[in-house]
């Protein structure tokens, strides 16, 4: 069947045609991007030029808002927003893409050119079935119909691993899993026999589990093929399975063009410290070992969690019935210790947001005990829910969605005292915020300001200065980094370590990201569908791990991030 | 001495909550910038220069005096019976010329022909001339044209004197306000300013001349005809006006308090509350709206039959119809908004600003009022402007099925329902009908734009 992939006239007018000197196929010259609104003027893309090459896999990295995705979108001649202003060269195979008439970009869109976009779950047509969105793509580019078009949908599934191909043809999006939707994505992208495929983030919406597989099937497949890879991502790790020459964007510049030697030692500072602010899994050498475990016995447990099950029910109602689903967390035990940080790690869907949530009294318990300092959160006996509310606090993972637009900033960081501390004096009130932003790092200023006027590192930071502003004694964090850029996310962490050493609140870290974990965690504990599988200090579990889920969990960590010490 | 009607109090109540949420919403920050684009948007404005007149003939229609002095044919001043408003002492002159029957717009004679009784005792049939309208010709043959041209010249100049002496100080205050006096004016003659000051003034000028054009006419003439009793129909539509806008506000600050309330609630605590208000709306959409609103007026009118006494006037007992069919309408047009609320709120109750306030201990009340309540107010908005005009309209239909305002209450409805018997006579009678179906037209219209662009304004899915 693979034969089949070898049979596109397009193809084979293009070698024809190819000139056999290396020249580049894509060559981007002085590219500028810029975005006209009234009398306000944004520049995304400020002069950028790089060649990709034939069967290379060329990375373009950067932070948000560094102008990457633009670019690759000012080279597909997507950007149809009113008001953008686009300049400078692109050519694919000599051919000026800038002066195409939209007819024939259209051929190229897809034929020449592949795309592959971040989020698997909005790029599919929901109401249309994988095989006939496949094969759409088929018969525009390969002019294939019937029976050979079914053959060649079937095979190239088969291509990206997709089991049972010839069953899952007749599937609908909402059928597969993220991962496959993504394989399917790619299948998509690959069946118009594109020279270059351009990867937007394809990577950053999957589980980490995933995004291994993923990556290491666009390696294969750009090996096999011998097409170009333009690869768009925030993520070193990434970069470093995959690329062969690789780019820094800042500020929609260029800042940094290299080869592998890249990893050797980058030239540009800036290159330098998004390298040094990767969370790396030997982080945890680089600080002291909280020796805690040792003096166990004496000390009494903070919080207490025992045998938990949470079960998320169909909706109730006064005339549906109910069908019972498994559990989301199930049976969890664990104890937390005065002022330590006990990270929560697992792959997406194995309930590590739901125990945390369950702990806060957001989603109802089905069984189980959770007591705080000795005293139960919850049910008869136990201190009015206002206090203990004030003791566990928790940080979001969604920085833009996490405070409400209609305040501003000194309301939202207020609200909890009114709340809590009702008899609290005005000026006391303000006295405590005003300090807790000098504490989270800004400035008092900040106080009259709206959120949409903050970055999300900012956000976050106010995010963290809210829950402590009701002097919590344990902060459950919910991935509050994995929305951030890089160089952010190592300053959120910083900040969290100054704020436990200045306050002595404990941190309940729910995150998927070991490099983070190893960074800040005193302790590990390691769910999987619902339960715990693993649980123990920081420098055990990652580099002694006993569960194969652990195992797993680590393995998909990109070998750059696995840093010097890797088992 | 002032008399309020039921009506006028809900009437300037709505129009002082209107305002103070305005003024109010001026005061967000968040809610300024996109009023400042409706400010800017030529269509909005110009919409409003056509819809301010005609919430003013509302309002001054809504102001009410008792025991004016009327004058009276042949006799001197006499107290009126019944309360008067502002409008109907502006316009006494079209309120109390009436003629015999139909006439047609601008006509001096009648519309049909009959037997006239000459001076000599002889009797011929023929259309006699109107007792009010263009009684001051003596020739209406020869003098008709010539006399409405003169008088449509005088009324447009007129009309644009009113507008200079208006436009000149605004200008003035412009000017002395931003400095710069060349630039500014010559911005706005070209213009280039932010305010869409050159439309606005235009439409300004524009509907001057038409006002100016039609008082001059209506002074002597019927300018609308007139219907089967003789009553001027200019008259009719603009005391249709206050109805209109009456039904159009009241109905929407009627449901407001039950979507409101009902939505946000269904949507945030789910669960059997959700159960309960979703039969309750769907099932009220099941039942057709004007059957409900037929049963409802039918009960209310028995009521009304019992309690006589309480009803003693005529106008009062037009009045509280004219209530009653506001809050019945608003109870069975609750529903749109409230299921559009309700999928709001559903979305913005998972959001972490909400879970984080309810992890901070916020209660339940406070929740719903600060975090809530402020994030689905642009809809309300947007609702709010797209059901006026809705509502103007379902008045027109329901007073043509008779189960509208009272028949004594002036409203395009009834226009239209009396009208519709006479499209069938020859000829036919054809400006009742098309002076409601233009008024409304013109509140409609406008409205409408204003509406969409407040859409734009306010929905946040739009912003670029």
């Amino acid at each position: 069947m693979l034969l089949i992939l070898g049979v596109s006239p397009e193809g084979a007018a293009v070698s024809l045609g190819k000139p056999l000197t290396a020249s580049p196929l894509l060559s981007v010259r002085d590219l500028r991007v810029r975005f006209c609104q009234g009398e306000s003027e944004v520049t995304a893309v400020a002069g950028v030029s790089f060649d990709i090459h034939r069967g290379e896999c060329f990375a373009l990295v950067g932070e948000s808002g560094s102008g990457k995705s633009v670019s690759a979108l000012s080279v597909m001649r997507l950007l149809q927003r009113q008001g953008t202003r686009l300049e400078g060269d692109v050519l694919l195979d000599g051919v000026d893409l800038f002066s195409l008439p939209e007819q024939a970009m259209e051929t190229f869109r897809g034929g020449r050119i592949g795309m592959v976009f971040q989020d698997p779950m909005t790029s599919l047509n929901p109401v249309l079935s994988i095989g006939y969105q496949l094969g759409e793509v088929i018969t525009r580019h390969q002019g294939l119909q019937g029976e050979p078009q079914r053959l060649e949908a079937i095979a190239w599934l088969d291509q990206v691993g997709l089991p049972d191909p010839r069953e899952q043809l007749k599937a609908f999006p909402h059928q597969l899993s993220g991962g496959m939707r993504q394989r399917v994505m790619i299948a998509m992208a690959l069946a118009g026999l594109p020279d270059l495929l351009i990867a937007d983030e394809p990577t950053t919406a999957l589980d980490v589990t995933l995004q291994a597989q993923i990556l290491e099937l666009l390696l294969r497949l750009q090996r096999e093929r011998g097409m170009a890879l333009w690869l768009i991502t925030h993520d070193f790790g990434t970069v470093f399975d995959l690329a062969d020459r690789i780019a820094v964007m800042h500020q929609g510049v260029l800042v940094e063009t290299a080869g592998r030697t890249f990893f050797d030692g980058p030239i540009h500072p800036y290159s330098q410290a998004l390298l040094k602010a990767m969370p790396r899994l030997d982080a945890c050498f680089e600080r002291p070992f909280s020796g805690s475990i040792a003096s166990k016995e004496n000390r009494e447990a903070l919080l207490s969690v025992r045998d938990v099950t949470v079960r998320y029910e169909a909706q109730r109602g006064l005339f549906s019935r109910q069908k019972p689903r498994p559990p989301a967390v199930d049976g969890v035990s664990f104890e937390m210790e005065p002022g330590e940080t006990l990270a929560l790690v697992g792959a997406s869907g194995c309930g590590k947001t739901s125990l945390g949530k369950a702990l806060l009294g957001l989603v109802p318990m089905v069984s189980g005990e959770v007591l705080l300092a000795g005293y139960p959160l919850s049910g008869e006996g136990g201190r009015t829910r206002c206090e203990d509310r004030g003791m566990l606090q928790m940080v979001f993972q969604d920085p833009f969605a996490s405070m409400n637009p209609r305040m501003v900033v000194a309301d939202i960081l207020e609200e909890g005292l009114w709340a809590l501390r009702p008899s609290m004096d005005p000026s006391e009130r303000s006295d405590r915020v005003q300090s807790l932003l000098t504490a989270v790092g800004l400035e008092a200023s900040a106080l009259g300001r709206y959120p949409h006027e903050f970055s999300g590192g900012q956000r976050q930071r106010l995010c963290i200065a809210r829950a402590l502003a009701v002097e919590p004694k344990i902060l459950i964090c919910d991935e509050p980094t994995s929305a951030l850029d890089v160089s952010v996310q190592a300053q959120v962490i910083d900040l969290l370590k100054s704020l436990q050493q200045r306050f002595g609140h404990s941190y309940l870290f729910i995150t998927h990201d070991l490099g983070v974990v190893s960074a800040l965690a005193d302790r590990v504990a390691v769910m999987h569908d619902g339960r715990l599988v693993e649980m123990g200090p920081v420098r055990e579990v990652l580099f002694h791990p006993q569960s194969p889920h652990t195992r797993r969990l680590l393995d998909a960590l990109p070998v750059l991030r696995r840093g010097r010490l890797s088992p | 001495m002032p008399q309020l009607l039921p009506t006028d109090v809900f009437f300037f109540l709505t129009l002082f909550g209107l305002f103070g949420l305005l003024v109010y919403s001026l005061g967000q920050t968040h809610l300024r910038r996109p009023w400042q684009k409706v400010f800017q948007s030529t269509q909005a404005m110009v919409s409003l220069v056509i819809l301010i007149p005609y919430l003013l003939v509302a309002v001054a229609d809504s102001i009410r005096l008792e025991g004016v002095l009327v004058p009276q044919a042949g006799e001197g001043p006499v107290a009126s019976s019944e309360p008067l408003s502002l409008l109907d002492l502006g316009l006494q002159r079209l309120r109390l010329s009436v003629e015999k029957t139909y006439s047609a717009p601008l006509q001096v004679e009648l519309h049909a022909r009959e037997m006239v009784r000459l001076p000599d005792g002889r009797e011929i049939w023929s259309t006699p001339r109107l007792r009010y309208g263009g009684s001051h010709l003596i020739d209406p043959f020869k003098e008709r044209t010539s006399d409405l041209f003169r008088r449509a010249i005088k009324g447009f100049f007129k009309g644009a004197l009113v507008w200079l002496m208006l436009t000149v100080p605004l200008l003035a205050m412009v000017v002395w306000w931003t400095g710069d006096k060349r630039r500014v004016l010559l911005d706005i003659a070209l213009g280039r300013s932010r305010f869409p000051w050159r439309a606005v003034l235009l439409a300004g000028l524009f509907l001057a001349m038409v006002v100016g054009v039609l008082a001059e006419w209506a002074a002597v003439y019927h300018v609308l005809g007139t219907d089967k009793v003789g009553a001027d129909v200019l008259y009719q539509s603009l005391k249709s006006i206050r109805t209109g806008i009456l039904i159009g506000t009241l109905t929407t600050v009627a449901t407001l308090p039950l979507s409101l309330l009902l939505g946000i609630l269904a949507g945030y605590f789910r669960g059997w509350v959700d159960d309960v208000i979703q039969y309750v709306y769907t099932t009220l959409n099941a039942i057709p709206g004007v059957l409900l609103i037929a049963a409802a007026m039918l009960v209310m009118q028995a009521s009304m039959a019992r309690h006589e006494a309480a009803f003693q006037s005529l106008a009062l007992r037009a009045d509280v119809r004219l209530l009653a069919l506001c809050l019945i309408l608003g109870l069975t047009s609750w529903t749109g908004l409230c299921r559009l609320l309700r999928a709001e709120t559903l979305k913005l109750r998972n959001l972490e600003y909400v879970q984080a306030a309810k992890v901070l201990g916020v209660s339940q009340p406070r929740i719903l009022l600060r975090h809530i309540l402020p994030n689905v107010f642009h809809l309300v908005l947007i609702a709010v402007a797209l059901d006026f005009s809705s509502l103007v309209l379902a008045e027109a239909v329901l007073s043509y099925v008779n189960i509208g305002v009272d028949p004594s209450t002036e409203s395009w409805g009834n226009m239209i329902n009396t009208a519709r018997l006479e499209m069938a006579r020859e000829p036919v009678v054809w400006w009742s009908l098309a002076s409601a179906f233009c008024f409304m037209l013109g509140l409609v219209l406008p409205a409408n734009l204003l509406a969409d662009v407040l859409r734009d304004a306010f929905d946040p899915r739009r912003v670029s």
